[in-house]
């Protein structure tokens, strides 16, 4: 399986961090390489403070890393727009999960994806 | 829960004392914000006591070092804020106020004489009331960017109301329809609009109810003072009928009402006025169960 | 001379007076504009039903990419303090909703493809009510940039004449812009503990912006002034008028007329506050 997906998480800095329910406004993102040659990357969210448009900033900061997908609870759509764009697949994943649980859930296929909206 | 947003579009028709009014009706199963973060006055009408207060920092501003600046002016004709004036002599003086810190000066300074500072913006705490929390701020005057604050304050109430199972989510919103508005009805479930039988109001509350339309808010309006001008009351009626917007209540006017507010206590204190609100509350609460969920999903978080 | 009219609480009388002030100023053979810079919610125009003789859309610059030499370097990106620019591989995607218009992103641009483009933020309108000259703004609806409307309405005012400016409600961004280029402030304030707590915002600040402020207390009677009057005189603010509350007022409001037109006594009171406000400033620069 090649790619890497990323996931925002509040607490902790490896595969037993929670899910945080903001893309935007997460403390940090956990970026884990699909074809497992490359450690999970730990990225902290240094936009969480930013003034306006942190989805976007968090959305830049992903793409940057070479990230092709992204699970999370919720996403806002500036960022869903902004991720869309760089080419990333989006899946919902319910709050609470670790990046562990929603790892083995994307490899096994039941995260569900996460439609696109029109504004 | 419900995420409830009052606001009026124009200032002073009774968008604060009408949310202090809807907590105590809400049945202790609330959660409040002021999202007025310019002039918040909720939390004068709701007692509690405060949580330590908490920083609100945004955005940055320039700082312009004398030694090194030349005074080319270079900076002064490119910032697009009229943040920056010559002064003698060979000076570049910074207008604080006017700086949103975009960096376009430390761009073209030939001396490398710009830098910048964090601003503090604020701060903002939680108080508990009798009726549940409170989530309030107060802006520093003229520290500018009030919608990230309006986000802030509400993503923390949204993750309060979850954790208290909250029925409601109550905002106070700000006056206008400008970017605080933006900021403060996204992703609601109602938008109640406050209104009184004047040119003025009415005026601003169409401008209003084509902002809840252009974001596919669900909106219904309280016409306030409603005996004050019989005929401005049928010309508000028949437009807010024109738009297909729900008349949640009528509320009359009396001169007791700024009275009791002055001593502390609300709407719910006048006799003639209190009926009318509890109504209000009631068609509030019956309107937001069958708010068009849809509507309310699309428009959710427009701002994040 | 610029004089503001502003109030921290929204609803206190802020246009009543500013259109009083600017129309008796008029009848007084003045030169003198009125300025509506409350652009969200003007409704100056209401009570002065100004005969408008030009209007203006107002643009903004907003950046664009028009031709496809981006190299997706993210330099603009890296420098907009506003998260408007997302880089991709090969171009950018701007996001206008959240672009202050600084022009940065145009400047740093290496392969300076990016280029700015004009985008409406509302309407400019001047005009006459008899021998006023009306000025207003009008932000469109859903638009975020309003102080650029705000500072092209404060333009317009032709420098040496007597314009009095009615401002928006609150103490940020808007108000802020409103203030640009007064000469002196005054505040409207109503005798309850929301508009004590908002003037004190209010005051502040005028008082960041070095300029001087007076207070006019709405509606005296309804509620209770003495904490409002203590304050005031604790901080040495002039009070440069007060009125009760009239029903006769509110009813000319709710009409849309020029209340001073038929209720004498509030036509007198504002001539006093002109007198004030016309006077050389004796105070207030505390």
């Amino acid at each position: 399986m090649n790619g890497r997906l990323a996931v925002p998480v509040r607490d902790g800095v490896g595969l037993q961090a929670r899910l945080d329910r903001q893309l935007g406004r997460a403390a940090a993102f956990v970026v884990v390489d699909l074809d497992g040659s490359v450690e999970p990357v730990y990225l902290i969210n240094e936009g969480v403070q930013a003034e306006q448009g942190a989805g976007i900033g968090a959305a830049a900061l992903l793409l940057q890393h070479g990230v092709t997908a992204v699970a999370a609870e919720h996403f806002g759509p500036k960022a869903e727009q902004a991720l869309r764009a760089g080419g990333a697949a989006l899946y919902t994943a319910p709050g609470g999960l670790t990046v562990a649980e929603v790892l083995e859930r994307f490899r096994a296929g039941t995260l569900v994806r996460h439609e696109l909206k029109v504004y | 829960m419900k995420q409830i947003v009052v606001v009026s579009g124009k200032g002073g028709t009774g968008k604060t004392s009408f949310t202090a009014a809807f907590a105590e009706l809400a049945g202790r199963s609330v959660v409040l914000v002021d999202a007025d973060v310019d002039a918040a006055n909720l939390a004068l009408l709701l007692d509690g006591s405060d949580e330590p207060p908490r920083e609100y920092q945004a955005g940055r501003l320039a700082r312009i070092d004398p030694v090194r600046c030349t005074g080319c002016g270079l900076c002064v004709d490119a910032c697009r804020f009229d943040a920056l004036h010559l002064a003698e002599p060979h000076r570049v003086v910074l207008q604080d106020l006017a700086c949103e810190g975009c960096g376009v000066c430390a761009v073209v300074c030939p001396e490398d004489a710009v830098s910048f500072v964090p601003q503090r913006a604020g701060q903002w705490t939680v108080r508990d009331t009798a009726f549940g929390p409170l989530v309030h701020a107060e802006l520093v005057p003229g520290a500018g960017n009030s919608g990230k604050l309006v986000a802030l304050l509400r993503e923390t109430s949204r993750g309060l109301a979850e954790r208290l199972a909250a029925s409601w989510l109550l905002i106070d919103g700000p006056p206008g329809i400008g970017c605080p508005v933006h900021a403060a009805v996204t992703g609601t479930d109602l938008l109640v609009a406050v209104t009184e039988p004047t040119p003025s109001a009415l005026h601003d509350l169409e401008r209003l109810l084509e902002l809840a339309a252009r974001f596919r808010l669900p909106a219904a309006v309280v016409l306030n003072k409603a005996d004050l001008d019989p005929a401005g009351t049928d010309l508000v009626e028949a437009a807010v009928a024109a738009r297909g917007v729900e008349l949640l209540g009528r509320v009359p006017f009396d001169p007791e009402v700024p009275r009791r507010l002055a001593a502390g206590t609300g709407l719910l204190t006048v006799p003639g006025v209190r009926d009318a609100v509890v109504a209000c509350w009631a068609a509030v609460a019956r309107r937001a169960g069958r708010a068009n969920a849809s509507a309310a999903e699309e428009g959710r978080d427009a701002a994040v | 001379m610029r004089l503001v009219v502003a109030s921290g609480k929204g609803g206190t009388g802020k246009t009543l007076v500013s259109t009083h002030l600017a129309w008796l100023a008029a009848e007084r053979g003045l030169d003198v504009t009125y300025a509506d810079v409350d652009v969200e919610t003007p409704n100056g125009h209401l009570f002065l039903a100004p005969v408008v003789e030009r209007e203006h859309r107002h643009t903004v610059l907003l950046p664009s990419l028009p031709f496809g030499h981006c190299t997706g370097c993210g330099v603009c990106h890296d420098f907009c303090q506003y998260n408007a620019i997302l880089p991709l591989p090969d171009s950018v995607l701007i996001f206008p909703e959240l672009c202050h218009n600084c022009g940065g992103c145009v400047r740093v641009c290496p392969p300076a493809v990016l280029s700015e483009v004009p985008h409406e933020v509302g309407t400019v309108r001047e005009g006459r009510a008899g021998n006023l000259r009306f000025l207003d703004g009008r932000v469109d609806v859903g638009e975020p940039r309003a102080t650029p409307l705000i500072q092209e309405v404060l333009r317009r005012i032709d420098a040496g004449t007597l314009a009095v400016v009615d401002a928006p409600p609150g103490t940020s961004c808007n108000t802020t812009a409103a203030l640009s280029g007064a000469d002196r402030v005054l505040l409207v304030t109503e005798p309850t503990p929301f508009g004590l707590h908002d003037l004190r915002l209010a005051l502040q600040l005028c008082r960041t912006a070095g300029l001087p402020a007076g207070v006019v207390i709405n509606r005296a009677d309804l509620g209770d002034d003495r904490p409002l009057r203590a304050f005031l005189e604790a901080e040495r603010v002039p009070v440069r008028a007060a009125w009760r509350y009239d029903p006769e007022l509110a009813v000319a409001v709710a009409r849309g007329e020029l209340a001073g037109r038929r209720v004498p006594w509030f036509r007198d009171a504002v001539e006093h506050l002109l007198d004030a406000c016309l006077a050389p400033q004796e105070d207030g620069r505390s």
